[in-house]
């Protein structure tokens, strides 16, 4: 029994409270943001389930993660194939799995399973450096595969965060800034080439861009151009957030939200229901919980007893900090939209259980630390 | 080895939390940015968003005469109103309004497919094409009232009352000047809407309701001024005149009793005139040289500095000479040896240049403009123009000469009438106006009176009732006799004044008559001034405007039930010109027999019913009519 009252000791209890908060948060701008459903409630069963999952996890042996990571990699890689034989379009993406009585998103695993993958190829390579940019190409391989097949969805926010995951990961685990730069230079080399794909051949480019996504950034760059089109969202988002000011409209207040004019508001664009009720003050607070979040993710990673530990850390803390980031940023005109939730607090099932099982992994990182030292 | 490693990794994975501190850090920065600073704004806009308000229109106030009877009012008239989220078709929609409303399907099709809740298509349409529509049973299509204003008495005193626009906002005369009290305030319908225009569940409505504009009763009496219109029109088409005009004023209190011009307008109806027909309100507007109703005040001012009595004499050898100018009698000939009251009669030039010249130039500038000359009178309409004196410095003895019988001062006809009422009512100068009382438009209550305005006193008691009889004695004697009224004690001066052309000199041919008289001379009820603009034919007040203003005072006289005077100044008359009055004798009783052998060549009979016996007669006996009158007679049989 691996499973001891000294291992729950050592359980990060900071992180509970932190999700806790969440959850009210959670809670409350569903609530608001769809006065007359149960979607508020739905949330709360899939806060319960979330936490049986994460005493699951946590009863889980660190090894045993580690052990299966290849094979859930490959369930994961499957499943994600799968999508486009069986799943049909939700929103123009090919992502969801309908499973009657919730739909389930296997990117969305697959960002965890990824990170363990990547987590585990590391710690095997020991501290072992990559000396040439030829040799970073099996961690490119893990990450490769899925991101394109997510990005054929298609699902570019979700694909970014899987960019995010490894440059974080890459960061911790000391790949050469050199090798950084020559990332960097392939990347701007694509951009180059679909700018001029999109200038000779529309067609083309437009099999490969979506006009959705091209429009998504388009009024990223100037919402005013097309106000009652794609830059929509942005503006009624915008004047959600502004008007909530320093101390908010005060819970249930507001009204960009309920009255549909920010759409999604109970799902990605949360965040401009709670900035638009609780103010600067309240969405501040959000921000702040979710950077306490980070800080005990890192705590946990500089605190692992392995390399595992630290790199799976690293993965969390580049997955949660784009997401959040880009979340928020697209509610606030920092980002062009995707249709990526907000952590803990947007609607829905697949995400949040996802997150669960994130922070139950690190978590069970965290609980295994120091007592080995003193064994 | 190891170890150190592992240290690596640690400060390598606070790198990251240094990017997250950035990354965080920009995202409050930002949210700062827009909750904070662009806050305000942005929450305007959500307000705009959210808030729908229905407009609920306050009824305009109404108008009304002095005794009550509508001037001017509100009717409802349909306007079309498209909903266009609720229209399904929008080209087939727009077609079949344009047609009906006789408007491009273009400019329809665009306005019904505008993002808003409700738009107006047309407004204030004929009853027969919101009917029409009505029956399309469009959808997202409605009719609906919006009020229009009104005047059921058309064009009668439209220069006074003015016009509104589409809005119902007043454009010009009482409409405009009393608009804050008219216009009342709109009420609303406010309704939270969601992002497709649906009112919001669970959201209260607030309803404020409209406030109506209050009712103004105006000074004037329709009966009067419908007197002035008749006659005005008459006057067009019998003279073929440029313009004409006439106000009656109570010279008691200022109070204007009616006001018209010439052309006219039907104000539900204004946009089809000429912009200087609606917009110049003659009577208060037009300035010209006043010609002789001005001796009037000279006379005035003559009498209350006791420079001259009436009984004076005075020799008119049909000049007179000034700073070596002859100046003519308009009476070629002369007057000859006069009384200054036949002075007055004749309207006779020279005597007027004396009166002037004995009060000296200071003097009579001073009664001038005491008598409110030279500035506006305050009446409570708009275009107001004050006139044109000379400059007291430039007054040579030449000017002061002119100024003594009207020519040389340029004046409106309102001045005139404030001016000779506040001569003939005993000296006091009122204020004119036209608002009377305003009401409150639901139960009616009296909310404000508005009082005679005393402006200051310019004669005394006694020079003014020297200044009645001397006018009543122009009437019944003088040039004015054309405005004769037996029993009435009618009051009176001519004017004919040369017009003045556009470069400076005068017209040839071309005068402004004038006529302003009052009645009856011993208490006098109402001042009543008519100008006529360029008559074709003849060109003398008291031949064109004297006998319009007789017309007037009548018809007034006998309405307002002012009791005949038996003492008056007998007319004079003049065989040819004038008719004299005679009495009707008591025919009733007579046989045809006994009227054969009486012969009343006086008068013609005319004669109704069978039987011997007269048993009726109009006019009653003791009526006294012109000689040559017809007397019916009723014949039936003896009781």
């Amino acid at each position: 029994m691996v499973f001891s009252k000294r291992l729950i000791k050592y359980i990060d209890y900071w992180i509970i409270l932190i999700i806790i908060g969440l959850a009210m948060f959670s809670y409350f701008g569903i609530s608001s943001a769809k006065p007359d459903s149960s979607y508020a409630l739905k949330q709360l069963i899939w806060y319960g389930l979330g936490l049986i999952v994460l005493l699951v996890i946590l009863y889980v042996d660190n090894d045993l993660i580690r052990h299966y990571a290849y094979f859930a990699y490959v369930v994961g890689i499957v499943l994600l194939l799968g999508l486009f034989l069986f799943a049909g379009k939700t929103k123009g993406i090919t992502g969801w799995y309908n499973l009657g009585f919730f739909k389930f998103q296997p990117a969305e695993l697959m960002k965890i399973f990824t990170i363990i993958t990547v987590a585990k190829y590391l710690d095997k390579r020991q501290e072992k450096r990559f000396e040439s940019f030829i040799e970073l190409f099996p961690l490119f391989l893990i990450f490769g595969v899925p991101l394109l097949l997510i990005l054929i969805q298609p699902d570019l926010g979700t694909a970014l965060v899987f960019v995010s995951i490894m440059l974080s990961m890459m960061l911790v685990y000391g790949v050469k800034g050199k090798h950084f730069a020559i990332l960097g230079g392939i990347a701007g080399l694509g951009l180059l080439g679909l700018t001029l794909l999109y200038k000779f051949n529309q067609e083309l480019f437009s099999k490969l861009v979506p006009p959705h996504q091209l429009n998504r950034l388009v009024s990223f760059i100037d919402p005013s151009k097309d106000p009652l089109g794609s830059g929509y969202q942005v503006i009624q988002s915008l004047i959600a957030v502004g008007s909530g000011q320093l101390y908010g409209v005060g819970l249930y207040q507001g009204q960009q939200g309920k009255n549909n004019w920010v759409p999604e508001a109970h799902t990605d664009f949360i965040f401009s229901v709670i900035a638009e009720e609780h103010g600067f003050i309240g969405a501040s607070i959000l921000i702040l919980l979710f950077f306490l979040l980070i800080y005990r993710i890192v705590h946990i990673g500089i605190n692992s007893q392995d390399r595992f530990g630290t790199y799976v850390a690293a993965g969390m803390v580049g997955m949660f900090v784009f997401t959040i980031f880009e979340n928020v940023g697209m509610t606030i005109g920092l980002m062009p939209i995707t249709g990526i939730p907000l952590p803990f607090v947007s609607y829905g099932g697949s995400s949040l259980l996802t997150n669960f099982i994130s922070i139950g992994i690190i978590l069970n990182i965290g609980m295994r630390r120091k007592p080995l030292m003193f064994e | 080895m190891r170890l150190v490693s592992q240290v690596m990794v640690r400060r390598r994975i606070l790198t990251s939390l240094f990017v997250g501190i950035l990354i965080f850090t920009s995202l409050i920065a930002r949210l700062g940015y827009i909750q904070l600073i662009k806050g305000n704004w942005l929450a305007l806009k959500a307000e705009d968003l959210l808030n729908r308000e229905i407009p609920v229109e306050a009824r305009r106030g109404k108008i009304l005469d002095r005794n009550g009877q509508v001037l001017a009012m509100n009717i409802s008239s349909p306007t079309v109103i498209a909903i266009p989220v609720q229209i399904k078709d929008p080209s087939m929609t727009a077609k079949e309004l344009a047609n009906i409303l006789n408007q491009s399907e273009q400019k329809i099709y665009k306005l019904i497919t505008k993002k808003v809740l409700m738009v107006k298509i047309a407004r204030k349409i004929s009853e027969e094409k919101a009917n029409q529509i009505q029956a399309l049973r469009l959808p997202g299509i409605a009719i609906t009232e919006e009020s229009k204003r009104y005047y059921p008495e058309k064009d009668l005193a439209s220069h006074v009352l003015g016009f509104v626009g589409i809005d119902n906002q007043g454009l010009a005369g009482v409409e405009v000047v009393y608009e804050k009290l008219l216009k009342g305030r709109n009420g609303s319908i406010t309704f939270f809407a969601d992002a497709s225009g649906r009112k919001m569940p669970n959201q209260e409505e607030t309803y404020k309701p409209p406030k109506d504009g209050y009712t103004l009763v105006l000074t004037l009496d329709k009966q009067i001024q419908s007197f002035l219109e008749r006659e005005l029109d008459q006057a067009m088409l019998k003279y073929d005149a440029e313009n004409a005009l006439a106000i009656a004023m109570d010279p008691k209190t200022g109070e204007i009793l009616g006001m018209a011009s010439r052309p006219n307008y039907d104000p539900e109806h204004f946009a089809d005139y000429p912009s200087e027909v609606y917009n110049r309100n003659l009577p208060i507007w037009m300035a010209y040289e006043p010609g002789s109703t001005f001796k009037i005040i000279t006379l005035a001012a003559a009498l209350d500095e006791d420079v001259i009595s009436l009984s004076d004499n005075f020799y008119d050898p049909g000049y007179i000479e000034v700073a070596g100018q002859k100046i003519k009698c308009w009476k070629r000939e002369g007057h000859g040896s006069e009384s200054f009251l036949e002075v007055v009669e004749n309207s006779c030039n020279p005597g007027f240049v004396v009166m002037g010249q004995k009060l000296g130039k200071e003097k009579l500038f001073q009664y001038i403009k005491a008598f409110g000359f030279g500035e506006k009178t305050g009446i409570d309409l708009r275009g107001e123009q004050k006139g044109i004196l000379f400059d007291l410095d430039n007054v040579g003895p030449v000017e002061l000469a002119t100024t003594s019988f009207g020519q040389g001062v340029s004046v409106t006809p309102i001045q005139q009438v404030v001016a000779v009422s506040a001569a003939i009512n005993g000296g006091i100068l009122y204020t004119p106006h036209i608002l009377k009382e305003v009401r409150d438009p639901v139960t009616n209550e009296v909310l404000t009176v508005i009082k005679p305005e005393a402006k200051r006193r310019v004669i005394s008691q006694e020079t003014s009732r020297e200044v009645r009889l001397a006018l009543e004695s122009v009437v019944a004697k003088g040039t004015g006799r054309n405005a004769f009224i037996d029993g009435y004690r009618v009051a009176g001066k001519t004017g004919t004044a040369q017009k003045i052309g556009p470069t400076g000199g005068y017209l040839k041919n071309n005068y402004i008559v004038s006529f302003i008289g009052l009645a009856p001379a011993d208490d006098p009820q109402i001042v009543v001034y008519v100008a006529v603009d360029n008559p074709k034919g003849i060109q003398f007040g008291g031949v064109v405007a004297a006998p319009i203003v007789k017309n007037i005072l009548e018809s007034t006289l006998q309405y307002l039930e002012v009791a005949p005077r038996k003492e008056q100044i007998t007319k004079e008359y003049r065989y040819g010109l004038d008719i004299p009055y005679v009495e009707v004798p008591n025919l009733i009783g007579y046989s045809k027999q006994q009227l054969r052998q009486n012969l009343y060549i006086n008068f013609n009979l005319e004669i109704d019913g069978d039987g011997d016996i007269v048993v009726q007669q109009i006019p009653k006996p003791g009526t006294r009519v012109e000689k040559g009158s017809t007397i019916r007679l009723y014949f039936g049989d003896k009781e």
